[in-house]
């Protein structure tokens, strides 16, 4: 029997069997699919977070508000000790009406609860970009530190800070979702290890017929294995299903709210795709392999 | 060719299934295995086929060592060797095709090739017309001859018989013994174990007498003719009267 062949004979056994245990079977394949969702759900959060950040990067500026009542000259010697490195790109001047004007853009709800009698004055600035790949972290902190102290500065808001709080938040979003999908990968492993080897119990005198006349250990194991690899690759396959159905869900209940449009942004890439089925296939062949040890499918009489 | 080497089977606890088997079946040789209940019978066909290894000897099956075989090497030699059991040994849930034809789809043959081979065979027993029937559609004697096709399906050097008439009527089991001594007729090795002493004097042929686990007598019977294996009381009167018929049992 050629490899082809042996798949196709394995894949045969192994569907039958499925259907003739189809609650056991759905089981573990719900299992097995609930604990990629998990993790494909947070992947994908995280995969958005991360782009987001990095389109951010191009535009990251260093802010440097101003006192009140800052003399022009001192303004002038600000704005001439911010170009002056490598890392800041180029330099602009943001007056109290235009950070006003910036600030009902960014939040129109919150400027019109405000009202014009209530507002604050919002400080002047002066905004540099920041070019990341210039930086020398020990040299930035010296600068910003002398930067602060400058004559006419109020104080320096650096972007990379908040996007540094983002990508902590990224980061943490996906080990989480790492340590739960891996525990949940784990049990569903083992449910799909009781499921088959439940089947294999079911199987034993089949077996055995089958070692009597010769079949192979390959031949005898194959259809279990097969099995397993076939719960896993259904589990995997319905966490994707159910997670473009929450993304598109998700999506069309965003509307205007910032952190949902940035969180649902892209759904995930193929390959991301492809690797979540993958990694449920590779815990069905583990649960498989595990539960039909050769001890494991003799008969005990 | 079957050798036994001082060959000693103890099972867990220490009982003795067998104690010191040295014999010899040469190829196309009909040899009966007889002796009472727990005399080691089965033990010894089990060591030929390696369901079971022996604590000490060696076992020769076709020049090959058959106790100290590679678990991976033990498929092919099952595959030279036919079994047939007391108790069938069918799946229920699979067509008498799908019974006789196990070998031949692991092997890679076609369906048409597969019911073809098992048509052959299941024709050398007279059942070429259940082919698609189940097990328990079935009678004994005809449960027994699907067990029979199955293990003659790959032309085995040899057949072990445990018990093959066991759980039949006297003239099933003359039925079965037919077929069993037409396989050994074309060639093929028979060891048959049975502990109905009247067969085997009806059949006739070398006869391995086993006693607690010892070869206590190896002699060769003449036979008296495979009718008289089927005793005049095992023929029962029907309701209406009329000629004795064979009981029929499924």
């Amino acid at each position: 029997m050629s490899l082809l062949q042996a798949l196709r004979y394995f894949a045969t056994e192994a569907v039958a069997s499925m259907i003739g245990n189809w609650r056991a079977s759905l089981l573990a394949v719900v299992t097995c699919a609930l604990s990629l969702y998990v993790g494909a759900f947070f992947f994908l959060l995280s995969a958005n977070l991360s782009r987001q950040t990095d389109s951010w990067q191009g535009s990251l500026k260093l802010s440097v508000y101003l006192d009140s009542d800052a003399a022009p000259a001192a303004v002038e010697h600000i704005k001439a000790a911010l170009s002056q490195p490598p890392w800041i790109e180029e330099t602009q001047s943001v007056s109290q009406a235009e950070a006003q004007l910036r600030f009902d853009d960014a939040f129109p709800q919150v400027a019109e609860a405000l009202g014009e009698d209530s507002r604050i004055a919002l400080p002047a600035s002066v905004e540099g970009t920041i070019v990341p790949s210039a930086i020398d972290e020990a040299a930035w902190n010296e600068w910003v530190l002398r930067l602060r102290a400058l004559d006419g500065v109020s104080s320096v808001d650096d972007d990379r800070n908040w996007i540094r709080e983002v990508q902590r938040f990224s980061s943490w979003i996906r080990g989480a979702g790492l340590a739960l999908s891996f525990a949940l990968l784990v049990a569903a492993a083992f449910t799909i290890a009781a499921v088959v080897r439940l089947t294999a119990y079911q199987y034993l005198d089949e077996i055995s017929v089958l070692r009597l006349v010769g079949a192979t250990e390959f031949y005898v194991r194959g259809p279990f294995v097969m099995e397993g690899l076939v719960q896993g690759l259904l589990g995997g396959a319905s966490a994707i299903g159910g997670l473009w159905l929450t993304f598109a869900l998700a999506t069309a209940e965003a509307g205007s709210s910032l952190w949902m449009t940035v969180v649902f942004d892209r759904f995930l890439a193929v390959s991301s795709q492809v690797a979540i089925v993958l990694i449920g296939a590779t815990a069905g062949l583990l649960g498989s392999i595990l539960s039909i040890r050769r001890e494991a499918l003799v008969e005990s009489s | 060719m079957i050798r036994f080497f001082d060959v000693v089977k103890l099972f867990p606890g220490g009982q003795v299934a067998l104690d010191g088997v040295t014999l010899q079946i040469k190829p196309g040789e009909r040899v009966f295995l007889t002796g009472p209940s727990g005399a080691g019978k089965t033990t010894l066909l089990r060591l030929i086929y390696r369901e079971d290894t022996p604590t000490s000897g060696q076992i020769l099956v076709n020049g090959r060592n058959v106790a100290t075989m590679p678990r991976a090497k033990v498929p092919y030699l099952r595959r030279s060797i036919g079994v047939v059991f007391q108790s069938f040994r069918l799946i229920q849930r699979k067509t008498v095709l799908e019974n006789v034809s196990y070998l031949p789809k692991i092997l890679g043959a076609s369906l048409g090739e597969r019911t073809e081979q098992a048509r052959e065979v299941l024709g050398q027993v007279g059942l070429a017309h259940r082919l698609t029937s189940y097990p328990q559609e079935l009678s004994g004697g005809e449960q027994q001859r699907v067990a029979l096709a199955r293990a003659l399906i790959n032309r085995p050097e040899i057949l072990l018989a445990d018990e093959p008439t066991g759980n039949l009527d006297p003239q099933l089991s003359l039925d079965i013994l037919e077929h069993l001594l037409e396989v050994q007729r074309r060639g093929t090795t028979l060891l048959l174990a049975t502990h109905d002493s009247a067969t085997i004097e009806a059949v006739g042929g070398r006869v391995l007498v086993l006693n607690r686990g010892r070869l206590v007598e190896d002699l060769h019977l003449p036979g008296r003719g495979l009718s008289m294996a089927v005793e005049p009381q095992d023929y029962v009167r029907p309701a209406a009267g009329g000629q004795l018929q064979p009981e029929e049992t499924r």
